[in-house]
Formats: C-alpha cells, sequence, structure tokens
C-alpha cells in the first residue's frame, strides 16, 4: 500500500516537476558591471525572467573575471559556461564570415549597416548554429578611427610610423603589408604604454574605446573618415538552447532581439558624443582630400582578393555585397533632388 | 590604419565609487573660529558609530557650510571642505540612491574644481587637454595634499557613478594623475586612502582592457601596513574590486568575514567609516552568490 501511495505521489507531482523544469543560464562578458552591455544583459535576464515566471534565470559574469574571450569560448565548449557577450574578437573566432562585415570602407552610415545586418541575418544565424552557437544579437561597438601622433590626411602620411596593429587580426595583417607600413602587433593592454613608450605612433579604435582605454591622453590627432564598421555578438550553446520548450526559445530570442537593439542605440550615442569629447580634450580633428581616401580605398580592393576565402567565405562577402548595393540602388533615387 | 577589433569599446564603466574619504582629516582650515568650528564638526563626525544619525545630520551642515560660502565664495580652504563633506555624504547615500548620489558627487566635484582654480599656477590647466594638464605637478607643493586628495576623490566619485557618459570617463586619467602625484608626496594620507583609491582602479578594469590586478593588490596591501589593518574599508574594497576580478570566491568571504570580526574604533577616526565598512561587509555577503 505504502508503495501504491509512493507511486501515486510521484504521478502527483511529475506534471509539476516537468513544468517547472529551471533552467540557469551562465553568461560571461569582458564588459564590465554598469556598461551598456550589462545593463542590457541584466535587462534581458530580467524580463526573460518575469516572461518565463522564473523558469529561466541567468547568471552573469562581467568584467572578464571569467578570463579572456578565449578562456569565455573554452567554458561554454565544456558546459561549465552556457553564453557569452563577445566582442568582434571573440564572436569571429566562432564564425569568422562575421569579418566579411568589418571591411574597411565597406559601410558608410549606420542606416547601410542596418539593412544588411537584417537581410543577412538568416546567414549569419545558420552560420552560427553550424558552428554550435545560437545567434541572440549583434551588438554595436562602432566605426572605428585613427588615433595619431601626427596628421594622417593621406596614405603616404603613414608611411614610416610604427603602426599599431592587434595581434593575431587577419584583415590589418594582410593589409600592412600590401602598405608596405611596418606594424607593431599588440595585445591591447600594451597599447597605452606602446603610446607612451613611442613603440607605437599610429593606433585605432572607436571614439568612445579611445577614451575608456586612455589612449586619446597620447595621441593628438584623429582622422575624421572611419575605417571600418565593428560589432560583437550575444551568443548562446546550441546545447544549452535546444534544452529549451519552444516557447522559451521563442521568449528568449525575443527578449535579447529587444535589449540588444537598445544596447546598439546606446553605443551609436556613446560614440557620437566620445568624438566631440576627444575634440574638446585637445585632439585635432584631420579631414582626408578626397583624391587621397581613394588611395585608401585602392589599397584595400588590391587586398580584398588575398581576403576573400580566408580571412571570411567568399559567399559572406559576396552576400553582404549585394544587399548593400541593393540598398544604394534603393535609397539613391530618393535622395535625388 | 585599419580595423579593429577592439574589445567592447564604450563603456567600460569603472565603477569607482569611492567609500573611502569620509569625513575628519579636515585640518586644511585656518584656525579662525569657523574653521576651527568645521573641523571640530568633522572630526566629531569621523569618530560617531552611528551611521544613520550622521546620514540625517549632514544636510545641515552642508546648507551651512553653503552659507559661509555666500560671503566667501572663493575661500579655497572652504571650498575643500565643500568636495570633502559632499563627497563623503554621497557615499552614505549611495548604497541607496545612486541618482541622488551622482548629483551629489556632481556638486562635490564642482567644489572641488573651484577649490583647484583658486591656485593660479594650476588654473590655467585643470581644464586644459590631458598632455598640458599633467603639468600641474610642477607647480604643486607638500601644502596643496589636502586639496588634491579631495578634489581628486570628488572628481573621482562623480566619474564612478556616471559610468555610464564617456564625457565623465574622459576626465579619469587627470584624476589618477592628481592621486598618483598625492601617493609621491605622502601615501600616508588619511591611513592611505590614495592607494585604496588606486587598488581600485586597477582592478576595476578587466585584465584585457588595460587593468592590472597585481598593481591592485600592491596598494591595497600597501594601505593596510600603513593603517596596520584599522582600516576596514580597505578589506572591502579589496574583497568588491580585487576579489571579484580575480574571481577568488574564498579570498572575497574571509576578506568581509574579517570585517565583520574586527573592532570599528580603534581608530577613533575611522569610527564612521568602519561602521559603514561592516554594513557594506554584510551585503556583500549577502550577495556573494549572485556573482560568484
Amino acid at each position: 500500500m505504502i508503495f501504491f501511495r509512493y507511486i501515486s505521489l510521484i504521478l502527483f507531482f511529475l506534471p509539476f516537476s516537468s513544468n517547472a523544469q529551471q533552467h540557469l543560464i551562465k553568461l560571461a562578458t569582458l564588459a564590465p558591471e554598469g556598461s551598456s552591455w550589462t545593463k542590457a544583459l541584466r535587462n534581458i535576464d530580467a524580463e526573460v525572467r518575469q516572461r518565463t515566471k522564473g523558469e529561466i534565470t541567468f547568471k552573469i559574469y562581467p568584467g572578464g573575471v571569467m578570463g579572456d574571450e578565449d578562456v569565455i569560448l573554452r567554458k561554454i565548449r565544456v558546459g561549465q559556461l552556457h553564453a557569452g557577450g563577445f566582442g568582434g574578437p571573440g564572436a569571429s573566432k566562432v564564425f569568422n564570415d562575421l569579418l566579411a562585415l568589418e571591411m574597411p570602407f565597406l559601410f558608410h552610415d549606420y542606416d547601410e549597416i542596418d539593412y544588411v545586418l537584417e537581410q543577412t541575418e538568416s546567414f549569419y544565424r545558420a552560420g552560427y548554429a553550424a558552428n554550435g552557437f545560437i545567434l541572440l544579437g549583434w551588438a554595436d561597438i562602432g566605426f572605428v578611427h585613427i588615433l595619431s601622433k601626427n596628421p594622417i590626411r593621406a596614405s603616404s602620411d603613414i608611411k614610416g610610423l610604427k603602426v599599431w596593429r592587434l595581434e593575431d587580426e587577419p584583415i590589418t595583417e594582410v593589409l600592412f603589408r600590401k602598405a608596405a607600413v611596418s606594424s607593431v602587433p599588440l595585445i591591447i593592454p600594451d597599447v597605452l604604454l606602446g603610446l607612451q613608450t613611442n613603440l607605437v605612433e599610429v593606433v585605432y579604435a572607436p571614439p568612445a574605446a579611445a577614451i575608456v582605454m586612455q589612449w586619446f591622453t597620447r595621441v593628438k590627432y584623429i582622422t575624421k573618415l572611419p575605417i571600418n564598421y565593428t560589432l560583437g555578438a550575444l551568443l548562446i550553446s546550441k546545447r544549452k538552447f535546444t534544452r529549451l520548450s519552444t516557447e522559451q526559445q521563442n521568449i528568449l530570442r525575443e527578449v535579447c532581439r529587444k535589449h540588444m537593439l537598445q544596447q546598439v542605440a546606446q553605443s551609436r550615442r556613446d560614440n557620437g558624443e566620445a568624438l566631440n569629447v576627444l575634440q574638446a580634450q585637445g585632439l585635432q580633428l584631420v579631414d582626408p582630400i578626397e583624391k587621397e581616401i581613394q588611395s585608401f580605398k585602392d589599397l584595400v580592393r588590391e587586398s580584398t582578393p588575398e581576403l576573400v576565402g580566408k580571412a571570411f567565405s567568399k559567399e559572406s562577402y559576396d552576400l553582404v555585397k549585394a544587399h548593400l548595393s541593393t540598398f544604394r540602388q534603393r535609397s539613391t533615387p530618393s535622395n535625388a533632388p | 590604419m585599419t580595423i579593429s577589433k577592439i574589445k567592447f569599446p564604450l563603456f567600460f564603466t569603472l565603477q569607482l565609487t569611492l567609500l573611502l574619504g569620509f569625513f575628519g582629516c579636515g585640518a586644511v582650515l585656518k584656525k579662525t573660529a569657523v574653521g576651527s568650528f568645521i573641523e571640530d564638526v568633522a572630526n566629531a563626525t569621523a569618530k560617531h558609530d552611528d551611521i544613520v544619525l550622521v546620514a540625517q545630520a549632514t544636510p545641515t551642515y552642508l546648507l551651512l557650510l553653503e552659507g559661509l560660502l555666500q560671503s566667501s565664495p572663493n575661500d579655497p580652504d572652504l571650498l575643500i571642505s565643500a568636495a570633502q563633506f559632499y563627497t563623503s555624504y554621497g557615499a552614505l547615500v549611495e548604497p541607496d540612491d545612486p541618482v541622488r548620489a551622482r548629483r551629489i558627487y556632481q556638486r562635490a566635484k564642482e567644489f572641488g574644481i573651484k577649490a583647484l582654480m583658486q591656485n593660479r599656477h594650476i588654473a590655467p590647466l585643470i581644464r586644459a587637454p590631458y598632455p598640458v594638464f599633467e603639468q600641474i605637478t610642477h607647480h604643486l607643493k607638500p601644502e596643496d595634499i589636502p586639496l588634491i586628495f579631495w578634489a581628486a576623490s570628488s572628481w573621482g566619485a562623480w566619474i564612478g557613478a556616471s559610468t555610464e557618459s564617456v564625457t565623465a570617463l574622459a576626465d579619469l586619467p587627470k584624476v589618477i594623475h592628481m592621486m598618483e602625484w598625492v601617493i609621491n608626496e605622502k601615501e600616508s594620507f588619511f591611513y592611505g586612502s590614495p592607494h585604496v583609491f588606486l587598488g581600485m582602479y586597477h582592478a576595476a578594469l578587466p585584465q584585457g582592457l588595460g587593468g592590472n590586478p597585481q598593481k591592485a593588490l600592491f596598494h591595497f596591501n600597501r594601505a593596510l601596513e600603513i593603517n596596520r589593518n584599522q582600516s576596514l574599508m580597505v578589506y572591502v574594497q579589496m574583497a568588491r574590486f580585487y576579489a571579484r576580478q580575480t574571481f577568488d570566491r574564498p579570498l572575497y568571504d574571509s576578506l568581509l568575514q574579517t570585517v565583520l570580526a574586527k573592532p570599528i574604533d580603534e581608530i577613533p577616526e575611522l569610527t564612521l567609516q568602519n561602521a559603514t565598512a561592516q554594513k557594506m561587509a554584510r551585503k556583500l555577503l549577502a550577495e556573494a552568490d549572485d556573482f560568484f
């Protein structure tokens, strides 16, 4: 009899326990507490928690406490973590076609970026999925500008200067070689000291990053022409994601999308403000002449064949270019007088 | 010229919430009747063990200070006192109302900068680009230590409460430069507080973005050596910044347990600060599972 009572108790509780299955998503990022990234993540946690009635909760490890992006990826692969808020380096290590979006002089403005990201979303989602991750949203990092001790108005101005290059970054590696620029590979934390000791004289970063990492204190000029766009990604392991019910998956996707779009808007405001702040801090804005802009672009064109199919797939590059040209064709007539 | 893959640009927040100063350590005011009254209040406040009472009483005192500034708006000593008291009051308010604390810190910073502007040698350099600003240290003398410490503390507290603002973050190198000067001149100032400030700064950023946990550890340990382990706020900030950044839960727990186990009034001027440290330690211990 006791046995039957026990069984009936199990049966009684079974539906409840399966309904109330808890999912804790452990998520790490380099972004420190208080940043627009972690704010978005905290908002995602709060809203997902509320909409799933507590079935899904996040544990967020901000500020690189779980290690750098390589370590975070490794911990996700062994199941110790489940998700990450990545910058370009981490996100392109999972799926290198991200780099097709970061080619120099590709995008002119945010409208072009937003259109292309929307049109290529299914391609990138599939690419991340094939590599074991679900893409939950893009993060904006911003347009990269040149910061230098001497004004750079022409490609010839760079010759003979010591130019920083991010270690293990494939696109700059090819470009600098083609341009015969003497580049100094350094990891990000060593750049400030490199500028202080004149080991490097030319660096590049989005304006807000140049402030946060204090590089602006050791340069005098910032080039107005943006070089390339950079982005990051919110990724969750497919293994964790598929354990969620379809309804939970939908909630997670929807909430992440919403808050990452807010991160994008905030990041763009920050970079706009930062460009003004840099000038208020004494940096001179340098505007290359049209002819010289063309010479920068020619250099990129010459380097492109070496990158396509290696740094990123031809398919991704063609897709991005095709959508971009569609957008430009469409928007030209409306801009015409 | 190209591309970058700067990891997470913007933001990099610092969270330099500066719960260090805390009243006390006045000693900058001239021995006028008013000056010695302000100093007496500061010292009595620092020795108090009732945080709530002090938090409630401080606004009255702040208004009194502002009243004195009405008749002597450029008095450097009064300006430093105002920067100091507003910073300390902001630190008491911040745990419950960070938005209000930011406004209080902003006022503290404005008084601090105005105090700096009273020194005609450095006044033209304060708002200059960083490489020019750096030269202020050529014009500073040992008697400027309280001025520079409090100006930097109030400015730093405002930045710490405004980490979403790149405008605020752009001032941080100036604040660090001032605090490094204080360390070179008198590292023992107010029980090693300048070291605590730099300890928090070096532990606030991830290593990949220029943070330096080893330097942070050095500064925290040096502060403890200076105050012979009597300033409990050092342990608290070491747990909050260093132990979290290095993801060291045993260290985090043991630092905070140490805070709770120690007496708060071995050094009378640290009583209020130590009482606040214990309050923070209890909160941080309760939050530990959310973080680790």
